[in-house]
C-alpha cells in the first residue's frame, strides 16, 4: 500500500480548508467567539455542573455512598432523600454523583493513552506511507472488523473486574479511532505546498510533524475525542451493568442501573436515574464536541 | 518605467507620517543604488561561466500511469548569479522542471531521465504564497525556525535573524512584537515571508515558481523589484517561471521558452524578445497587450499602486 491509495478518512477531511483556520488558543477574542456558539456554551456549562458536583460531592451531601441503613431502604423520593434511597438504605443522589466520578476519572484517564498513541502513530503512517502506514491500516481495519464490545469483554474478564479492564482494553484498541483520523488528515495535509516547501527548507521530519502538522490536526482530534468519551463512558456503563466492570461497593452507574432492574415495578426510578446520568453525559460531551468544532472552523 | 517607479517611492517618502513608511522610504537610495548596479553585475556573471552551480542535462519527466511526457530533454546550465528565465504558457512544463531540481514531483509524475547536477544549495519561492506557510504558525517563528535549523543558531539569535531579514524585505517591525498568522497579512506580504524563508537557506539558486502570478497586478511589481534587488545584493543565481515576458525581461537575463515540455528557444533576453527565430516565441511576444502610449501614463496606475501600498499596510494602523 503506497502513499497514493491513502485517503483521507474523516467526512469533510483537512481539504475543507474550513479546518486550518486560525490557532487553537485564541486569546480574549477567541473566548468571544466562544460565548457566541450555543452548543459550545451549553456543552461546557452541562460538564462543569456535573463536574463542579462530583468534585464537591463530599461536602454537599450528609450521607455517605456506601455505608447501609437497612432500616430506610427503597424509599420513594422525599425533602430527605431527594431521589430516595436504594434496597440497601443508600442515598440515590448521592451515590449517583459519587457514581459520577468513578466513570468520569476512568472515562478521562482511559482516553490519555489512546489519544496519544493514536494521533502519533496516524500521523506517522499518514505522513511517511511505507511500511508503518501498512501496519497501521492494517490493525485499524482488522479492530474496525472485529465487534468491539467482544473485545472489551473478553479483557475485561481476562484481568479480572475493576478499572484496570477498561484500561487495558482502551489501551490495547482505543487508539484506533484517533489513528484513523490522525492519519486520513496528515495524508491529506501532506499534499499541501507548506508541507512540501517546509521539508525542502531542510526541516527536520519530527519538527514538521509535531510542530506544524500537529498543531493542524489537533482541533478535528479533539472534536472527535469528544464523540469518543462518550463510547468510553458506555463502556464503562455496560461493563459495570454486566457485574465484570465497576466491583461494588464502590458506586458506578452501570451497576446501579443492574441493581435497580429487579425494583422496576415497585421503584422505577433507581435504574432510570443512572440511565439518565449517562444521557446527560453523552448530550454534554456531544454539545462540547459540536460547539468546538464550530469555533475552529473558520468563520469568515 | 523606472522613471514611475522611482515617482512611486519618491511620493511614498514624502508622505512617510509612519514610522513604517519612513523606513521604506530610506531604502530607495539603497534600492536604486542596487537597481543600478544591476546590469554590471549581470555581465560579470555571464562571463564567469565557467562552473555552472545548476546544470539541468536532458531532463525527462512522465505521468507516472499513461507515461506520457511532460517534460522532454529539457536542458540549461546557470552560473552563479546567473538569471534564466523560464517562460511559455500554461502546462509547458515549466513549474514541472522547476520542481524537478527540488524532488518536489506532484505525485503522479515521475522522472523518466536526464540527469540535474547541484554544486550549492536550492531554495524555492512558490507560487501562491499564503499556502507555502503553515496556516497556524506565527510567520516570524516560520522563518525563525528555518533560520535556526539551517544556520544552526539557538532560538533567541534565530529569531533576531529572522526579524533582520523581514526588515530587509520590507515588513514592518511589528511583525516582531505581536504573533501573525499567514490570514492576517496581505499577499504581498506573505510573499515576502516565503522569499525569507527560501533566503534564510542562504540559497546558492533561488527558484520562482511564478512567485507574482498570485498576486494583485500592483504588488507583483514590488516583488519584483524586490527580488532583483535581492540578487544583486546577495549574488544568488536565479531561475524564474512565468508565463509573463515583461517580468522574465526585467528579471533574467537569459531567457528559455518552452512549449509542450521542450525548450524550444534559449538566449539572451532581449535577443529573445526583440529578434524570436522560434515562430512559438514571436506568437508569445506578439501575445502581450500594449499598453496604449498615452492613457497609460495618465496617473491612474499609479494611484492604485499607492492604494495598494497602503492596502499592505492596513493592519499595522
Amino acid at each position: 500500500m503506497n502513499m497514493n491509495s491513502v485517503t483521507p478518512e474523516p467526512a469533510g477531511g483537512a481539504d475543507n480548508a474550513a479546518w486550518t483556520a486560525g490557532p487553537i488558543a485564541g486569546g480574549r477574542s477567541g473566548f468571544r467567539r466562544a460565548a457566541r456558539i450555543p452548543s459550545l456554551v451549553a456543552g461546557s456549562l452541562m460538564l462543569l455542573l456535573i463536574a463542579a458536583l462530583a468534585l464537591l460531592i463530599p461536602w454537599l451531601s450528609p450521607y455517605d455512598p456506601t455505608t447501609q441503613d437497612l432500616a430506610s431502604f427503597l424509599q420513594a423520593p422525599s425533602g430527605s432523600h431527594w431521589l430516595g434511597t436504594d434496597q440497601l438504605g443508600r442515598d440515590l443522589l448521592t451515590r449517583l454523583i459519587y457514581a459520577a466520578r468513578t466513570d468520569l476519572a476512568i472515562m478521562v484517564l482511559a482516553e490519555i493513552v489512546p489519544f496519544c498513541t493514536g494521533i502519533l502513530l496516524g500521523m506517522l503512517a499518514g505522513y511517511y506511507g511505507g511500511w508503518i502506514n501498512t501496519v497501521v491500516s492494517l490493525l485499524t481495519d482488522t479492530f474496525i472488523a472485529f465487534p468491539f464490545y467482544l473485545i472489551v469483554i473478553i479483557v475485561a474478564f481476562a484481568s479480572g473486574a475493576g478499572a484496570q479492564g477498561i484500561y487495558i482494553t482502551f489501551i490495547l484498541v482505543g487508539w484506533i479511532v484517533f489513528a484513523r483520523v490522525s492519519r486520513g488528515l496528515t495524508a491529506s495535509l501532506r499534499q499541501r505546498e507548506w508541507v512540501a516547501s517546509a521539508q525542502t527548507l531542510g526541516l527536520p521530519g519530527y519538527r514538521i510533524l509535531l510542530g506544524h502538522l500537529l498543531p493542524n490536526i489537533l482541533p478535528q482530534a479533539i472534536v472527535v475525542l469528544m464523540t469518543d468519551m462518550v463510547g468510553v463512558l458506555v463502556a464503562i456503563v455496560t461493563l459495570g451493568y454486566l457485574g465484570i466492570g465497576i466491583a461494588p461497593p464502590t458506586p458506578d452507574w452501570g451497576t446501579m442501573i443492574a441493581d435497580g432492574q429487579s425494583f422496576m415495578t415497585t421503584a422505577w426510578w433507581l435504574s432510570a436515574v443512572p440511565g439518565f446520568a449517562v444521557v446527560y453525559m453523552g448530550i454534554a460531551l456531544s454539545l462540547l464536541g459540536d460547539g468546538l468544532a464550530d469555533l475552529w472552523r473558520r468563520t469568515s | 518605467m523606472n522613471k514611475r517607479r522611482t515617482d512611486f517611492w519618491k511620493k511614498e517618502h514624502e508622505r512617510g507620517q509612519e514610522a513604517d513608511e519612513r523606513k521604506r522610504g530610506e531604502r530607495v537610495g539603497e534600492y536604486r543604488g542596487a537597481a543600478a548596479g544591476d546590469p554590471a553585475g549581470r555581465q560579470a556573471a555571464d562571463s564567469g561561466r565557467a562552473a555552472p552551480i545548476l546544470e539541468v542535462d536532458n531532463l525527462s519527466l512522465e505521468a507516472a500511469d499513461s507515461g506520457a511526457p511532460l517534460v522532454d530533454g529539457v536542458r540549461f546550465s546557470l552560473g552563479r548569479g546567473e538569471s534564466l528565465g523560464l517562460v511559455g504558457e500554461s502546462g509547458s512544463g515549466k513549474s514541472l522542471t522547476l520542481r524537478a531540481v527540488l524532488g518536489l514531483l506532484p505525485p503522479g509524475v515521475r522522472r523518466a531521465g536526464g540527469e540535474i547536477r547541484q554544486s550549492g544549495r536550492a531554495a524555492m519561492v512558490f507560487q501562491d504564497p499564503r499556502s507555502a506557510l503553515d496556516p497556524l504558525c506565527p510567520v516570524v517563528k516560520q522563518v525563525a525556525e528555518v533560520v535556526r535549523y539551517r544556520q544552526k543558531k539557538n532560538r533567541k539569535a534565530a529569531r533576531a535573524e529572522a526579524l533582520h531579514l523581514l526588515d530587509q524585505l520590507g515588513l514592518p517591525d511589528s511583525l516582531g512584537q505581536e504573533d501573525r498568522y499567514p490570514h492576517q497579512l496581505s499577499g504581498g506580504q506573505c510573499q515576502r515571508i516565503v522569499i525569507a524563508l527560501a533566503l534564510a537557506c542562504r540559497p546558492d539558486v533561488l527558484l520562482c515558481d511564478e512567485p507574482t502570478t498570485a498576486l494583485d497586478v500592483t504588488v507583483q511589481r514590488q516583488i519584483v523589484d524586490l527580488l532583483s534587488r535581492l540578487q544583486a545584493e546577495l549574488g544568488f543565481a536565479l531561475v524564474f517561471v512565468t508565463h509573463n515576458l515583461a517580468v522574465a525581461a526585467e528579471m533574467c537575463s537569459r531567457i528559455a521558452v518552452m512549449q509542450r515540455g521542450r525548450i524550444v528557444e534559449e538566449g539572451p533576453a532581449e535577443d529573445v524578445l526583440t529578434r524570436p527565430r522560434n515562430p512559438y516565441t514571436q506568437m508569445l511576444v506578439d501575445a502581450v497587450l500594449p499598453l496604449p502610449a498615452s492613457a497609460g501614463e495618465s496617473g491612474g496606475a499609479s494611484s492604485d499602486r499607492e492604494k495598494e501600498a497602503r492596502d499592505e499596510h492596513q493592519f499595522i494602523d
